[in-house]
């Protein structure tokens, strides 16, 4: 394979290269190739690989986007597909998988982090430092008023078993490992993830 | 908008935990009906093209092929592993065949004007075909040669002739190979796993079993064999690929990768289903010459024509 690899190479395609003289013969003049080559608009569609968010089946798909990231131009998403290659859908999708352009575009999407204060209806847009941190403030307030360090025998456990962590299924094994890393690192027991399912 | 796009493949209630159809990696050419299912497309794109006495040229010289084909006794007991890019004693007996079929069949059903359709060739490419016909048989080895791999200093104007002689040669033997090659092979390749030549183009296949699969499909021997989509097939970078083409979802598109600065143009059956990977490779020149224009180099060949 490795020999065979060496052989790419380019071949070079110009109005003026592809009609030598000789084509003129087979009707590949010069003529007809300029007039056959009248620039047109080329439209860019970047084609990238991804994972369905739905659930823990994690199917493959292919998603297809507009817009030129280096010229500024917001990016969209105009179409999505099973992934062939992928073993686990092997092009397939489900109803819901099949629909996941509409809710890229659903004005519904959960967009940035919100919240609801206690006592008020209104969600509230705020940033995702802000977010983070009033996480980590509940996570810390509820662990210090809960962690057990050791059961009713004496002996020793170190856990925190009134909070829970959901993961998500589209994880890799790397983001897997290191979620379970963090979180038996703090004692928590309940850790779930979606692709366990 | 469809909720469900017409490109997805909705299974049946019956279907679902059945499980899926492995698609082949590899699909040996059918040469009986590969020549003629392009002599067909390109007769239909010529209809109105600004390339059309050339497409037109390309018709008549695929039905050559496609007739050289049920004329050759196919041989048994002759199986081999693998081709290579190598002449055989055969090769020369092709060429020869080939130019006396164009001349046969021009003689029978000249077509003078070069827009009419017919079976031969225009009287200019037939004088042509009458001086490669002289053509000594050294002279066609280093030609011949040349073009299978790939080198500089093959006469253009006789490239398609060589081409398409050889082509007819490779495809035929391709087609002889044992089927178990077809199991057994099971790799990623840049090049033909079967005889070693380039691409001509990527072809994404409609139904089953093999729905939404890509294929690279070899310039020389027809075989097609199976590439990962949205990704290089020239170089084995795994970020994303551009597709460049006259419309967002058009059926042929250049597959540009940034990381090698190539293309392969991609044919998409389910868009399009009655594209032929040789035909509409030849009838959207104008698309080369745009990508090349965008800096990007055709990572594949068309051996009917001079590129």
């Amino acid at each position: 394979m490795t020999a065979q690899m060496t052989r790419r190479q380019f071949f070079k395609v110009t109005a003026g290269g592809v009609a030598s003289v000789g084509l003129g013969a087979l009707g590949l003049s010069p003529e007809q190739v300029q007039a056959a080559t009248r620039p047109f608009k080329l439209e860019r569609t970047t084609e990238a690989r991804n994972i369905c968010p739905y659930c823990s089946v994690s199917c493959g798909v292919l998603m297809y986007s507009i817009g030129d990231k280096a010229k500024n131009v917001k990016a969209e998403i105009i179409h999505i597909e099973g992934d062939p290659d992928n073993p686990v859908n092997r092009g397939t999708l489900c109803p819901k998988g099949a629909g996941l352009l509409d809710m890229i575009h659903s004005p519904n999407r959960l967009k940035y982090p919100e919240v609801r204060e206690a006592g008020t209806s209104e969600w509230k847009r705020i940033s995702w430092d802000e977010a983070i941190t009033r996480i980590a403030t509940h996570m810390r307030a509820d662990r210090d008023a809960n962690f057990q360090a050791k059961n009713a025998d004496g002996v020793t456990v170190n856990r925190w078993q009134s909070a829970g962590f959901l993961a998500s299924s589209a994880a890799s094994n790397e983001a897997g490992y290191l979620t379970n890393k963090v979180l038996r690192g703090l004692g928590m027991t309940a850790i779930d993830t979606q692709a366990r399912i | 908008m469809s909720i469900v796009s017409p490109m997805t493949r909705v299974l049946k209630a019956d279907e679902i935990g059945i499980a899926p159809h492995n698609a082949p990696r590899l699909l040996l050419p059918d040469p009986r009906t590969v020549f003629q299912q392009r002599a067909r497309r390109l007769h239909y794109l010529a209809d109105g093209h600004d390339l059309a006495a050339w497409l037109l040229f390309c018709h008549a010289l695929s039905l050559a092929q496609g007739r050289l084909v049920d004329r050759v006794q196919i041989e048994d007991g002759e199986a081999q592993a693998s081709l290579s890019l190598a002449l055989t004693e055969r090769s020369w007996g092709y060429w020869q065949a080939l130019l006396a079929e164009l001349i046969g069949a021009t003689t029978h059903s000249p077509h003078s004007p070069p827009t009419q359709v017919g079976k031969g060739l225009t009287l200019e490419a037939l004088a042509l075909v009458k001086t490669l016909q002289a053509w000594p048989k050294a002279t066609w080895q280093t030609q011949a040669q040349a073009l299978l791999l790939g080198e500089d200093g093959v006469t253009p104007e006789a490239a398609p002739f060589l081409g398409a002689a050889l082509q007819v040669e490779w495809t035929l033997r391709a087609s002889q190979l044992p089927t178990a090659i077809h199991a057994a092979y099971q790799g990623e390749s840049a090049v033909c796993p079967v005889c070693g030549s380039h691409p001509m183009v990527s072809l994404v296949h409609t139904g089953d079993p093999n729905h939404g699969v890509r294929y690279l499909v070899c310039t020389l021997c027809q075989s097609q064999w199976q590439a990962a989509r949205a990704k290089c097939t020239n170089c084995d970078s795994p970020k994303e690929v551009v597709l460049l083409g006259p419309s967002e979802k058009a059926p042929i598109q250049g597959e540009c990768c940034e990381v090698c600065q190539s293309y392969v143009k991609l044919l998409s059956l389910p868009r399009e289903v009655q594209l032929d990977p040789c035909a509409d490779d030849l009838a959207t020149l104008g698309l080369d010459v745009m990508l090349e224009q965008e800096g990007y180099g055709r990572a594949a060949r068309n051996l009917l024509s001079a590129y």
